[in-house]
């Protein structure tokens, strides 16, 4: 079940609005009812693993001797998952097997390190691993954070669930409107490059960064929108990653979640072993934990390539800091400077590294760089079939892609705010009826559109 | 050994890994509070904390430490 189909907005709605009816204790049977009946649809028979997985985790809690050896197990089982694509058997990956593993597997971690205790009630664990909104692509929620929160079953006033209705509809906007439409140009850059492209390669180099955000951040809007109607508050993956000065910073604001786990749970021990290596132990750590992200994309030379690149930028972000932090004491005019040209630069670095991480194979990296600059000044007849009139449809991606930094802005400065904006009644209720409006239009275009949206591409992983 | 010991000279050592005499911590200062704490200064700190106060801290431990407040409670438990 597409997350932008029609008949996931029916699930949704009709799962929420069954949360909200039943009494506050029943709540929980409901979220793991409509999890597992999700994950059934999507992924029929790899429910039991699911269940397995979760039901194995929750009893190795209880004994420390086990908890090793059970996160073992399940980064093992995830291991041969991610291994199947290289035997041509990717059909059968369950559905968020990453996700739910990491959850599994911070969980025991935690718990091992005595950061958290047991989990003593079942049906809160069960939603938590199975929990559908996260299941397809993340947010990656730990669960000191989630489980208080399905215990408390708190009811979710009907403003609340119009920010999550609203949040859920931007990530659609970011899906349709851009990511798609970005894709398909990104998609013939990339398979016309060793013939004349037709229209520049660079357009390749920048609009694939734009489309990953686009597309992860709309699946992320879309998770924690559907959350908020459960009265789940998920954590946010992304804080304007493009405007991010330095690498180390773009990792902070680029999948947070994934970055957090990494951080917390291989980059931290890692480091704190080789701790009286230095430098030298510091950029092994670097090394590893970024060469792990790459390869969790899926077991290709260009994932574990796109890693090294990342780990070659943050390894030289980290032994530069101290100097460059003295040179901006000393002098202001280039730490000035930096607020600027460093997002730029920053943007370059990270799309020469998603070059590596779309090409697919070392011979189509070498290929999209030996023609980057090709194709500059024209557009060829079957690059004008694929986007009628270039010219309009640039600048309504350009606009579309200012609303989706406007929105984006305007859900960090608000979203986070737990007492209610004070609005006059009628206010309140113009948003609720165009909000209303805006779901009906969407569910009607889902129905009556010929075209499907392509999958989200981080559901994949 | 005593609270108040270990603030000033957890103080010394945060003064100096971000390279600012005049940074004070409290309490419940946490990385957010700070510019430059991130995942890679976080190990220099531990490394400095350790060589200071000649203690030992395992991966655990540095996991579980939610504030500066957490830090100085592991700390005086741990130091002489």
């Amino acid at each position: 079940m597409n997350f932008t189909s029609a008949g996931f907005m029916g699930f949704l709605a009709a799962s929420g609005l069954l949360y909200a009816v039943v009494p506050r204790g029943w709540r929980c049977a409901v979220l793991v009812a409509a999890s597992y009946l999700f994950y059934w649809l999507c992924s029929e028979w790899f429910a039991v693993l699911l269940l397995g997985a979760t039901l194995l985790a929750f009893l190795a809690a209880r004994s420390k001797s086990f908890h090793l050896t059970v996160v073992g197990l399940l980064i093992a089982v995830l291991v041969l998952f991610k291994s199947l694509p290289l035997v041509r058997i990717s059909w059968a990956i369950p559905l968020g097997v990453s996700y739910y593993t990491f959850k599994l597997a911070g969980y025991l971690i935690d718990t091992h390190w005595g950061v958290i205790q047991p989990e003593r009630r079942l049906m809160p664990f069960l939603a938590y691993t199975a929990f559908f909104p996260q299941i397809v692509g993340g947010p990656i929620q730990r669960a000191e954070s989630f489980l208080p929160q399905v215990e408390r079953a708190d009811s979710v006033s009907l403003a609340t669930a119009c920010s999550g209705i609203l949040r859920i509809l931007l990530g659609f906007f970011k899906k349709f409107v851009i990511a798609d439409n970005l894709g398909r140009i990104v998609d013939y850059i990339y398979g016309h490059l060793s013939s004349h492209p037709g229209a520049p390669v660079a357009l390749g180099f920048y609009g694939y960064p734009l489309q990953m955000y686009a597309d992860f951040s709309g699946l992320t809007d879309i998770a924690v929108g559907a959350g908020v109607l459960f009265g789940i508050r998920s954590p946010e993956n992304f804080n304007a990653p493009f405007f991010a000065a330095s690498p180390s910073e773009y990792w902070r604001r680029w999948h947070i979640t994934l970055t957090l786990w990494m951080t917390d749970y291989v980059f931290t021990p890692l480091r704190m072993s080789s701790r009286n290596l230095g430098s030298l132990g510091l950029v092994l750590s670097l090394f590893v934990n970024m060469i792990l992200i790459g390869l969790w994309h899926g077991f290709y030379w260009t994932f574990a390539l796109f890693g090294v690149v990342h780990a070659i930028y943050l390894s030289v972000d980290a032994l530069t800091q101290k100097a460059r932090k003295r040179l901006y004491k000393s002098h202001p005019l280039a730490d000035r400077i930096t607020d600027w040209v460093g997002p730029v630069v920053t943007f370059h670095l990270v799309a020469v590294a998603f070059v590596f991480f779309r090409a697919g194979s070392i011979p189509t990296v070498r290929s999209f760089f030996a023609h980057l600059f090709d194709g500059l000044g024209s557009f060829s007849p079957a690059f004008r079939d694929l986007i009628d009139r270039p010219a309009h449809f640039f600048v309504v991606l350009a606009m579309a892609l200012v609303v989706m930094e406007g929105a984006d802005a305007l859900r960090r400065r608000f979203w986070s705010r737990t007492a209610p904006i004070e609005c006059p009644r009628w206010a309140r209720w113009s948003v609720y009826s165009c909000t209303a409006l805006a779901v009906l239009l969407t569910v009607s275009l889902l129905i009556t559109s010929n075209q499907e949206s392509s999958p989200f591409l981080y559901a994949i992983f | 050994m005593d609270s108040a010991t270990v603030k000033l000279r957890l103080d010394k050592v945060f003064q100096d890994i971000f390279d600012d005499p005049s940074l004070q911590i409290t309490e419940s200062t946490t990385a957010s509070d700070i510019d430059a704490w991130d995942s890679l200064t976080h190990i220099d700190l531990i490394v400095q904390v350790e060589k200071e106060f000649k203690i030992k801290l395992s991966t655990g431990e540095v996991r579980g430490l939610k504030d500066v407040g957490d830090f100085m409670t592991l700390i005086a438990g741990k130091a002489k």
